[in-house]
């Protein structure tokens, strides 16, 4: 249990930038979610952070102790990998045994914490089975369950959902969450899957180009994205980026590919009736049926434009759809809000 | 289809059943035409003939202490070899590179440097055969060594970083993850190498004068017109063959490395 500091962290590798000048501060017991697309640094800052790779500059430290210069054995920072990594001449019970075992632990001791751990993560009954008789979920709790056996500092997750199926994950997820509360172990949790990061995340930390975009709780990284990128990038679809000039009388969706600054508007703020704001065209043609909403694409000014609308069963789809102005994001030529 | 394997079968087990009976048959009957296939009379007179004319037991105990530190010291070689060059491309390129140069020269060439070598370091005609075991090495290495290093190489890289994270030291890692995992390849190389300094002629003739081991026995016996009695010593030679690869053989089965994944 302690709080995580990254100051400056970057690597390299010959000449090409895979994280730069990372600068973070964890609270004890903190979940951030790490999100960005893949190349993004994710999986590097992991990396780094577990000691697998050295930074090539900054400093780390886990509970006020420098870690970024210490063998990874020596960190106390468990991860849970992509690929799980069991042992696989092992059972399960010797998997969830093995960092007590390397520690030194008295055998009665290990036994009964890997006994705790394994019915806490339900696999009790699975102990005594090799990881090859086990199904993908129950791997995945395995890989949980060896990484959170002795209490790390740290705990870092490498995209532990990926390998799932998509109904198995939802629960997962929940279930990683309550886990992590009851335990209150400080945790890292890279993802690509914005929806995962935005659940699970106390904070969210967005990384592109191996740079932060921002970091900040959900609601906050929904409702204010720093950058064009975090926009696109977080929702479902994305934010509708469209080029636009500041004119006399306001501002105005341009048909150029680039305007002196960019108008942002998510598919969802989209409304019907009589208001003042950007009005779009609806191609009824595009409609996608997803149940309580629909969702379909627009025009403005020569640009597509994703619209969700709450489902009318029966109904018939406005010709057109405002975005009023109080919903409208502003970003300048650089992609940062403004 | 099945006629294939039943003659590749039939062309590996024929010679095998006829050193067998050449070995407990009477010395006239294996001469015999047409061949007698089934045995008239099974005897041990060949056995005892060979006793009788040779040193055999130290001659079969040699043998093996000889083929056992073959296989420690080949084993003591390539793994730690294999641990390190698995993962470095060039690393590895070279020592293919040196290996492969030890195997093409005929082992006869080699011999007779190795033996002015050896006599100098006192391993010539070495007593317990030390002096063959470093020549058997020097042979096993490349067969050893790849077959060692492809066993290390498969290995899956996360699962040893996952048990660095647990705490374990690299020396730790080796010994209670990557060796138990490649274990299948490491007993395969085991055995192997213990066949090839078995059988192992060349070097025996050259280097054992007098303090021989079973393969020259068995040419000595065979040059010298005895087809029994070196197949008596053939059929000695089958035994602890067998057994080794016997006992090897269940370490063998694959699947080690399967569900550490997803």
């Amino acid at each position: 249990m302690a709080e995580a500091s990254f100051r400056g962290v970057g690597k390299h590798y010959d000449g090409h930038l895979a994280l730069d000048d990372f600068t973070l501060d964890v609270a004890d017991g903190e979940l951030v979610a790490v999100l960005g697309p893949s190349g993004c640094g994710k999986s590097t800052l992991l990396r780094v952070t577990a000691g697998l790779e050295r930074a090539s500059t900054g400093t780390i430290h886990v509970g006020g102790r420098r870690i970024d210069d210490v063998a990874p054995q020596d960190r106390d920072v468990a991860m849970v990998f992509q690929s799980y990594a069991l042992y696989p001449h092992l059972t399960v019970r010797e998997n969830v045994e093995f960092p007590l075992r390397m520690r030194g632990i008295a055998r009665d001791v290990r036994r009964r914490r890997a006994e705790e751990v394994a019915s806490r993560l339900e696999i009790d009954a699975v102990l005594d089975r090799r990881p090859v008789a086990l199904s993908g979920g129950q791997r995945q709790r395995v890989a949980l369950a060896r990484a959170l056996v002795r209490e790390p500092a740290l705990f870092l997750l490498d995209e532990p959902l990926s390998n799932l199926d998509a109904r198995l994950r939802a629960s997962v997820r929940a279930h990683i969450k309550a886990l992590q509360r009851r335990v209150g172990v400080t945790t890292l949790y890279v993802t690509h899957d914005q929806t995962e990061a935005m659940s699970l995340g106390d904070r969210v930390v967005v990384l592109a180009g191996g740079r932060i975009q921002q970091v900040a709780p959900p609601e906050e990284l929904y409702a204010e994205p720093a950058t064009t990128f975090v926009a696109s990038f977080v929702g479902t679809p994305g934010m509708n980026l469209l080029p636009a000039r500041r004119m006399a009388n306001g501002i105005e969706v341009v048909a150029a590919p680039k305007g002196d600054l960019v108008v942002g508007v998510r598919p969802e703020a989209f409304v019907t009736g009589a208001v003042d704001g950007m009005v779009v065209e609806i191609d009824p043609t595009t409609r996608e049926f997803l149940g309580a909403e629909t969702l379909v694409r627009g025009r403005i000014a020569g640009h597509e434009v994703q619209v969700r609308l709450a489902s009318i069963v029966g109904g018939v789809l406005p010709a057109r759809v405002v975005a009023p102005r109080e919903a409208w994001h502003l970003f300048d030529a650089n992609g940062r809000r403004i | 289809m099945f006629g294939a394997v039943v003659a590749v079968a039939l062309v590996d087990l024929v010679p095998l059943a006829l050193v067998l009976k050449q070995a407990f048959t009477p010395e006239g009957e294996s001469v015999a035409w047409p061949p007698t296939w089934v045995p008239h009379t099974l005897t041990l007179e060949n056995f005892r003939a060979v006793a009788a004319a040779v040193d055999l037991w130290p001659a079969l105990a040699r043998s093996g202490i000889v083929a056992v530190l073959t296989v420690a010291l080949t084993l003591a070689l390539v793994v730690p070899a294999g641990l390190v060059a698995r993962r470095l491309a060039r690393t590895d390129r070279a020592l293919d590179a040196v290996l492969v140069l030890t195997r093409v020269m005929p082992s006869i060439a080699l011999a007779v440097p190795l033996a002015a070598l050896f006599v100098r370091a006192g391993l010539y005609n070495q007593p317990a055969g030390f002096g063959l075991v470093l020549a058997h090495t020097l042979t096993a290495l490349p067969l050893g060594y790849l077959v060692a290093r492809g066993g290390l190489r498969a290995v899956p890289p996360d699962v040893e970083e996952a048990a660095l994270l647990d705490g374990a030291t690299p020396a730790r890692v080796a010994l209670h993850v990557t060796l138990p995992i490649a274990r299948p390849a490491l007993g395969a190389a085991a055995m192997l190498v213990f066949l090839l300094s078995w059988d192992e002629f060349a070097y025996a003739l050259l280097l054992q004068v007098t303090n021989r081991s079973l393969p020259p026995l068995l040419y000595y016996f065979a040059a010298f017109g005895h087809p029994g009695l070196a197949s008596a010593v053939a059929a000695i030679m089958l035994g602890p063959a067998l057994a080794i690869v016997l006992v090897l053989e269940p370490t063998l089965r694959g699947g080690v490395v399967a569900g550490s994944g997803r």
